[in-house]
């Protein structure tokens, strides 16, 4: 009761009720951090940073900092828009593929890779997963105007839920996966 | 898989597909087998029809191996043929097809936020933009009273799992700040950047009680994590 009680107090008496603090070092080299992205249940922290003179996909565990392996994205740079699923299973990115941008999904699980092409007069310009994985949002621009769509990722992905919940039926394996 | 114009995707036949045109070559080239094999007896498929242009799974789906000679045989492998031919084509993501329209009636949008239920955007028409929350299981807007303004432009916009809290960065009377919108109370609370910074990109944990924020300070970009009470 007081506590919650003290908490909203707090919540409107200004800024030092808000625990702070910097996300911490980038890695060697890299000074900016950018695109930050956290997972459903913040245990994992997606950002991108500068790596060789080069946008980079950097994964860390939270709050340790420790850095987590990734299986393809350690190229096709520059990255940006990382968006995690609950427990940071999947890893939703964009990468650069030759001349075009490529919207692809990392499964830290089983290192697959699903890549979303897009036709030539579109382009993709930021991208969302849902916690879950189920869907994606992807903002594509086409003919100078941006568009939010959202795709159906039930049968591709299975589901990354919080432990504990029930998923409901299992997904297929990705269909255009890169083994 | 391939993305077509109209939002559909279209399945390759190749793990690395190499384009939307040769995606599009294997989908027609595929229903053209099968249509062939729907209208042609099947004594003279099995003398006409043989791999490469047909796949095992796909002869074996229309029964044209010599496998299925059993009628015990056959029928399990009848019950297996969409799952045979589910993975000789892929799988389709399925485009949201009533949202998509709905989203197209808001005019152009951008930035994305997803949680399961939710899609908070930013979107408008004539250079009016607001941020926009979708109810993904109704696939109707709603209601944000207090939260967007005609004299602000949001920027960014982030989302909590129960579609309780929004976070957004905004540009109001010449400052850009980030703002925590709480949709049962209709508050709107500035998070102030400190050390002072301006604000940019944000990310909102499930639960809504933590904010990943990226700060411009001096030139750099750093990214604050962000407790939220």
């Amino acid at each position: 009761m007081t506590g919650a009680l003290t908490a909203l107090l707090c919540s409107g008496c200004g800024s030092w009720s808000w625990g702070r603090r910097s996300a911490g070092p980038a890695g060697l080299g890299a000074t900016n951090r950018q695109d930050p992205a956290l997972s459903g249940d913040g245990r994992v922290l997606a950002s991108v940073v500068e790596r060789g003179g080069r946008d980079t996909l950097l994964l860390q565990e939270q709050p340790s900092g420790r850095e987590l392996p990734l299986r393809h994205l350690r190229r096709f740079q520059p990255h940006r828009s990382p968006s995690l699923s609950w427990n940071g299973r999947y890893v939703a990115v964009l990468i650069q593929q030759g001349n075009r941008r490529l919207a692809v999904i990392e499964d830290r699980v089983n290192g697959n890779l699903l890549r979303f092409p897009l036709p030539g007069d579109q382009e993709v310009e930021r991208l969302s997963l849902a916690p879950s994985g189920r869907r994606l949002a992807l903002e594509v621009v086409h003919n100078g105007i941006n568009r939010v769509q959202v795709f159906d990722l039930a049968n591709q992905l299975e589901p990354d839920l919080p432990a504990g919940m029930p998923s409901g039926g299992g997904g297929a394996a990705p269909p255009a996966a890169e083994r | 898989m391939a993305l077509a114009p109209g939002g559909k995707l279209l399945p390759t036949t190749s793990p690395r597909p190499t384009g939307l045109a040769n995606a599009g070559i294997g989908l027609r080239t595929r229903n053209l087998a099968i249509n062939l094999t729907r209208s042609l007896p099947p004594s003279l498929l099995r003398r006409t029809l043989t791999p490469p242009l047909l796949t095992r799974s796909l002869q074996a789906a229309l029964h044209l191996t010599r496998i299925p000679t059993s009628p015990l045989l056959a029928r399990p492998l009848a019950l297996f043929a969409p799952l045979l031919l589910s993975g000789c084509l892929g799988t389709m993501p399925v485009p949201m097809g009533g949202l998509d329209r709905r989203l197209e009636a808001i005019g152009s949008s951008h930035s994305p936020a997803l949680s399961d239920h939710w899609l908070a955007l930013i979107g408008g028409r004539g250079g009016r933009e607001q941020v926009v929350l979708v109810d993904l299981e109704r696939q109707m807007p709603v209601p944000l009273p207090g939260l967007n303004r005609p004299d602000g432009q949001p920027l960014a916009v982030a989302v909590d799992a129960s579609g309780e809290r929004l976070a957004v960065v905004r540009q109001l009377e010449g400052r850009t700040e980030l703002v925590l919108y709480r949709r049962s109370l209709m508050a709107l609370e500035v998070v102030v950047m400190e050390p002072p910074g301006v604000p940019r990109r944000i990310s909102l944990r499930a639960d809504g009680r933590e904010l990943a924020v990226e700060v411009s300070r001096g030139g750099v970009w750093q990214v604050d994590l962000i407790q939220v009470p």
